[in-house]
């Protein structure tokens, strides 16, 4: 699974600290799996499913 | 799936163009053609390709409108609608690790306007940040986690912003970074800005008086050093605990190189810590702080050479579900505890108690239709002795607020 890094409380972009993913605009913090830990945010990042084809890492983005 | 391949999935994502039918057009963005004039082999290359580019400018903010009705010794000042602040927030991600963050404050209407915070920084590792511009002092918790949103109460705590001075941010430049390993979290920061001066014990207020300081219009351009620093430790399941210092001279001690007086120094330690009781998910907040500040001795002691003072919110959810369309709407309900001591000490003369000290506590209920947004109904009583300990004056009254990030 692939993870859009944009915080969904303002937009920023996120940071990352060892598996957890930190706003640095508000505090807002986030699972690896895009739940999100600690607001203000209320909702989880936004993923993508990935497929592994012949070597070939795929995101889709639909 | 391990961190690295988090990170590096996170890399193809935005890296790579990925054209596909139904994709949400948010996360396109076409390529800019720099040059017009190809040859047929380069026309490979040439097509309007839909790239991932960086995230455009986010704009956001908070707002915050109050009702109050206050007395003090039974002289009531009336009912007062007060439109506290407006924050307007601004980032942008400028490349890969370089980001722009920044907090415009408009207080009472338009009149004040302050760059509250506005930082470029620059990630080299994860425990390795480069952050300069106007930053925000990191002491105590409260001056960098100050957005209104944020608490149950109306108020900002008073020691956090009358003695210590909340929001302080100075033109500056520092390192941050923070580690991470399972259920710990390490994080440090530690700046070099411009720092205060002597309208700390020359003011209107005729008391040692830190916020003094900000009504200085040039401190983002030149005056005294002040050095600040704070380490952070959090487990997942306990809370956080967070120890800070700033200090640094705050007087003017030589002007064209005259020495005027010795250098005069002003240093502030602070703890501050934050945890949420297991099943009661009680959560608690609250920051402690130590004021030190070398007053000449020609000045008499209403002007305090030492002050300490700090709250605790105690917040207990009472209600989480569903409340008309919210799906997960909040309630609480919280008290605030505070106390500020202007002047710690003795008389010289006497030996009796410098009074000068403050308690109050502040009862709230508040409801929050979602995390961004909050509707919060206080009452502050609050209890305030003069220099003499003469009886207190007391202050009561009801607070309703609205706060909400935008
Ligand atoms: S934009 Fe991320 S926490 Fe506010």
């Amino acid at each position: 699974m692939a993870l859009l890094m944009r915080c969904t409380h303002q937009g920023t972009e996120l940071q990352v600290f060892g598996d957890k993913l930190q706003c640095p605009a508000h505090g807002s913090k986030f699972a690896n799996n895009g739940d999100v830990t600690n607001g203000p945010a209320s909702s989880g990042l936004r993923t993508f499913p990935i497929v592994i084809d012949n070597q070939q890492l795929k995101v889709s983005l639909k | 799936m391990s961190l690295k391949q988090l990170q590096f999935l996170i890399f193809i994502l935005l890296s790579n163009g990925i054209v596909l039918a139904q994709i949400d057009s948010a996360l396109l963005k076409k390529v800019q053609q720099d040059t017009a004039i190809g040859m047929n082999m380069d026309a490979v290359y040439n097509r309007p390709f839909i790239d991932v580019g960086k995230f455009p400018v986010s704009l956001g903010g908070y707002m915050e409108v109050n009702w109050q009705h206050l007395g003090t010794d039974g002289i009531s000042e009336g009912h007062q609608f007060q439109a506290r602040r407006l924050t307007l927030f601004v980032a942008s991600s400028i490349s890969k690790k370089i980001k722009f963050l920044s907090e415009i404050e408009f207080e009472e209407g338009g009149k004040e306007i302050a760059i509250e915070f506005a930082s470029i920084d620059v990630e080299l590792l994860p425990l390795l940040n480069l952050r300069g511009g106007i930053i925000m002092n990191p002491i105590g918790a409260f001056n960098q986690n100050h957005d209104g949103p944020k608490w149950e109460f109306t108020d900002r705590p008073i020691s956090a912003t009358q003695m210590l001075p909340a929001t302080l941010s100075n033109a500056g430049f520092g390192l941050y970074g923070k580690y991470y390993s399972k259920d710990w979290m390490f994080g440090y920061e530690t700046y070099l800005s411009s720092g205060f001066d002597s309208s700390i014990i020359s003011n209107p207020e005729n008391k040692t008086f830190l916020p003094a300081s900000k009504e200085n219009a040039e401190r983002f351009e030149e005056g005294n050093t002040l050095f600040s620093a704070k380490i952070g430790l959090l487990n997942n399941s306990y809370g956080e605990i967070g120890v800070s210092y700033m200090g640094g001279v705050y007087n003017t001690f030589e002007e064209d190189g005259i020495v005027l007086d010795k250098k005069r120094r002003l240093d502030v330690f602070a703890v501050d810590f934050n945890t949420t009781l297991p099943k009661l998910n009680t959560f608690i907040t609250g920051e402690w702080a130590w004021v030190k500040i070398d007053v000449p001795a020609t000045f008499t002691q209403q002007f305090g050479n030492k002050q300490q003072g700090g709250f605790i919110d105690i917040v207990q959810p009472v209600l989480k579900r569903k409340i008309l369309d919210w799906d997960k709407a909040v309630v609480n309900l919280s008290c605030r505890l505070e106390y500020v001591d202007w002047n710690v000490g003795k008389f010289n003369e006497t030996n009796g108690n410098i009074g000068e000290d403050l308690w109050s506590i502040m009862p709230a209920i508040s409801f929050r239709p979602t995390q961004q947004t909050v509707i919060r109904l206080n009452y502050r009583y609050s209890n305030q002795k003069d220099i003499l300990s003469n009886p207190p004056s007391k202050t009561a009254g009801f607070i309703l607020g609205i706060s909400s990030y935008f």
